[in-house]
């Protein structure tokens, strides 16, 4: 009898366990079609969502739309493009004489002595899109369209992804300038980019050609940085319980021995509650050397680590006063070229020591 | 048995774990993907240039037709000796302004008749419909030796290229 009832409960956990797999894979399954949805790198379709987060588009410029656009910082991106036409004037001022090259950001480009052909481009979508419009156009005719994109304030991202797809390459070149993939963007700076299209030979007579260009952008937050202090709850003391109105910890008295330290990031006033834990501190001590190694959580990252190892609760200015300003430390690395892990080896120690570790530390989220 | 049920608990555990972290990697990777698209239609213009016959100074003795596009054939009946002209008119009714890349006439004439046709040259530009001049008016000139009194008739055929696709 109780043999059965345990082949009864071996069989209910079997199924338990089958049943949460399932609902594992659903949700994950669920989790990343959302994404998908969402205008993932394989999205083909034009992307509405409100969420972006980086990208969208901030200014876009025909070179051949009648008027000399000027932006700020950059000035006149399209000079030349003055609205008049030197001879066949079809657009009047709503175009100028046809670009016969590529157009450099702020420099005249060739031009035809005819005003035959017309471009505009304009924001769409959310900013998420832009449309150019090419009118009587003609092989040799060579408009380029400027665009600028940007991150928000919040955001850092990268050009993962420039997909052209122009399903009649004889007809039409289509090709991009000023952003590749790889491309960083940083958060507030604009990203400047051209479009060309050439009009080939084999581009036949009042036909309508159209064409894509996708640009995916994968973004991360901008990190968030701020100065972190090493902490352990039995061997801390608040710098502000030592009279000074700076937050952070000295650790000790230490004797021989292993210790792991929490690192907090923002904890003013020592409240840890009001902090961030970014990584550890780990320091071994033999009686005479500590080594000490800073190790960061996730993707974080170091900037600068300033260290005090002595004898003294805290370390001492050249006048022979207490501080603990870190760019008094006796030991330091800064700058560190975003590191996640860092190291000391301080010699010449005895007794019990006492332990001030700081570090620059960024972190996203 | 025991063990065994705390190893299927552990299990659970993991699963649910590894469920959430999923579909967080997924939410997440939503929130941080964008797309940016650039959409661009390119309408091509035209080039149609049509050529028409004119007058001519003796129609009884000189004709000129247009028998298939761009080619001017002119026919001479029992000419006298003389000098014998017919007109035409070139139109250009595309959008696209064009230059007359090259002038034909045809090589199978009675000797000492030899054609030649002013008011158009190669070079010459029309432009679009609507924009002066859209329409130019040529001549062709014959002379009539002695001798050639018979009927001939021989054709003149322009080509056209879009104004800057022209090749000196």
């Amino acid at each position: 009898m109780t043999r059965l009832r345990r082949l009864k409960k071996q069989v209910r956990l079997g199924r338990s366990l089958i049943i949460a797999l399932a609902v594992v894979v659903a949700f994950g399954s669920a989790g990343v079609a959302y994404a998908r949805m969402q205008g993932g790198p394989q999205n083909t379709g034009v992307v509405t969502t409100s969420s972006c987060c980086c990208g969208p588009f901030t200014w876009v410029v025909s070179n051949d739309d009648g008027a000399e656009d000027s932006v700020s910082p950059y000035g006149i991106i399209d000079p030349g493009d003055d609205g008049g036409g030197t001879n066949y004037d079809r657009w009047g001022a709503q175009s100028s004489d046809d670009p016969s090259e590529p157009q450099t950001m702020g420099v005249a480009c060739a031009r035809y002595d005819k005003d035959v052909a017309r471009t505009t481009a304009w924001i769409s979508g959310e900013s998420q899109e832009i449309t150019v419009l090419v009118e009587n156009g003609y092989p040799s005719y060579y408009p380029t369209v400027f665009f600028a994109l940007q991150c928000p304030e919040s955001a850092l991202g990268t050009i993962t992804g420039i997909v052209i797809d122009n399903p009649c390459p004889e007809a039409l070149s289509v090709t991009t300038s000023g952003i590749y993939e790889g491309q960083p963007l940083p958060q507030c700076e604009e990203v400047v980019g051209a479009l060309q299209v050439h009009v080939e030979q084999p581009a036949a007579q009042n036909a309508i050609y159209t064409f894509r260009v996708s640009i995916t952008i994968e973004c991360q937050p901008a990190a968030t940085c701020d100065t972190a202090f090493a902490y352990h709850a039995d061997y801390a003391t608040c710098f502000r319980d030592l009279g000074f109105s700076n937050w952070g910890w000295t650790n000790g008295p230490l004797g021989p021995g292993s210790y792991e330290f929490q690192l907090w990031a923002g904890a003013g006033g020592c409240d840890l509650s009001q902090g961030t834990l970014v990584g550890s501190v780990s320091v071994n001590y033999d009686g005479s050397t500590a080594v000490v190694t800073y190790n960061m959580y996730g993707d974080n990252y170091m900037t600068a680590t300033h260290l005090y190892v002595g004898s003294n609760r805290l370390p001492r200015t050249k006048s022979g006063k207490e501080t603990v300003s870190p760019g008094q430390y006796p030991y330091g690395h800064d700058p560190l070229n975003n590191v996640t892990t860092d190291g000391y080896t301080v010699t010449g120690l005895s007794g019990d020591i006492y332990v001030l570790a700081h570090a620059v530390v960024c972190w996203f989220g | 048995m025991r063990g065994r049920r705390n190893r299927f608990s552990r299990l659970g555990l993991l699963s649910l774990a590894l469920l959430l972290s999923l579909c967080v990697t997924g939410i997440g990777y939503a929130a941080w993907t964008d797309e940016l698209t650039i959409d661009g239609t390119a309408e091509i213009g035209y080039v149609t240039v049509v050529l028409n016959p004119g007058t001519c100074s003796n129609p009884e003795i000189i004709t000129c037709s247009v028998p298939a596009p761009h080619t001017l054939v002119v026919t001479l009946t029992n000419a006298p000796p003389g000098d014998y002209f017919c007109g035409f008119t070139i139109t250009n009714a595309g959008t696209i302004p064009v230059k007359i890349q090259d002038i034909v006439i045809s090589d199978s004439l009675p000797d000492g008749v030899d054609p030649f046709v002013s008011g158009v040259a190669v070079g010459t530009q029309i432009e679009q419909a609507g924009i002066d001049p859209d329409s130019i008016d040529g001549t062709v000139f014959v002379t009539v030796p002695a001798g050639c009194e018979g009927m001939f008739s021989f054709s003149i055929t322009f080509s056209f290229v879009q104004w800057n696709l022209y090749i000196e």
